[in-house]
């Protein structure tokens, strides 16, 4: 086991993780630390995690536009993982009809004038959607700390827990 | 053509630039996460400081925070070093193919320190907020 962790970290793909732990939080306070991604802690115990912000509307429900910030944050998430998946299918699956119109008959200008417009139509537009996607996800990081630090300013108001 | 290059150029520089968190925290002498631009980054009492900017304010209360804060403003300025010379391989890949596998190669590199500057920048945060001194 030590020789593959080992050689996972010499290529570079150990997870990388924050260190420190905090012992002097209050049982309701929203703790930062890192695995792979951003998560969202309290009393030790993971409640949100970068890739979804599933959990974070639910840890600051008491404070509502810590709330409101946090379903935003969940919802461009999801949103920008829609378009970055749909814009990769779509930039492949418009080199694959391309190329095929293209190499299918190399006598057929119209086939071949096809396929460069699928190609290049489907590239721009994939890659398009996959930045669009991208900078939803990256809005959705920045909004969700901005849930986290607004929930912290104003737990003090909360009763009973979350 | 160039002018519609020139655009999406913008649109681009435009959409990064409004990556960045917008509320300012107020808990007086508590450190809180912040971003702006993709940098990391900590408010403290209203005034948001860069990873770059933070060991400096950070020494005069918790020296091993402002240790973290060093090692991620490090970590962050080998990534943007690492993601320039990345961009110069991936835009040489068009003429030299092989390259856009260095790009690839050097892109997760780059993607390995911005992570490792997150994790130290969240490390400084805690250490700072767990140290009663820092609490006044």
């Amino acid at each position: 086991m030590r020789w593959l962790a080992l050689m996972a970290a010499l290529a570079g793909c150990a997870t990388v993780g924050s260190s420190f732990r905090r012992t002097h939080a209050d049982r309701n306070e929203l703790v930062w630390a890192y695995h792979g991604g951003l998560l969202v802690t309290r009393g030790g115990q993971v409640v949100a995690a970068q890739d979804t912000w599933d959990g974070l509307p639910v840890a600051v429900s008491c404070v509502p536009r810590a709330r409101d910030q946090a379903e935003t944050a969940q919802s461009r998430k999801r949103r920008g993982k829609v378009l970055v998946w749909s814009g990769i299918g779509l930039m492949v699956a418009a080199a694959v009809a391309g190329s095929v119109l293209i190499y299918k008959d190399r006598h057929n200008l119209d086939d071949i004038g096809l396929g460069l417009l699928t190609l290049t139509g489907g590239l721009s537009g994939g890659l398009t959607m996959t930045l669009t996607g991208s900078f939803m996800r990256s809005r959705a990081d920045v909004t969700a700390i901005d849930a986290v630090n607004m929930f912290n300013d104003d737990r003090a108001t909360c009763t009973g827990g979350t | 053509m160039h002018r519609e290059v020139l655009l999406a150029a913008f649109a681009v520089a435009v959409a990064a630039c409004s990556v960045e968190t917008k509320y300012v925290p107020r808990t007086p002498h508590r450190l809180a996460l912040g971003m702006v631009r993709g940098e990391p980054g900590v408010y403290l009492d209203g005034v948001f400081m860069k990873v770059s900017d933070a060991p400096f304010v950070l020494a005069g209360c918790s020296a091993t925070a402002a240790a973290d804060a060093e090692r991620a403003a490090t970590e962050y300025g080998s990534a943007k070093t690492w993601s320039s010379i990345s961009g110069v391989a991936w835009s040489l890949g068009w003429l030299v193919p092989p390259l856009f596998g260095l790009g690839a190669y050097l892109s997760a590199r780059t993607d390995r320190k911005a992570q490792q500057s997150y994790a130290s920048t969240i490390d400084a945060i805690n250490r700072f907020n767990d140290d009663p001194g820092c609490a006044r």
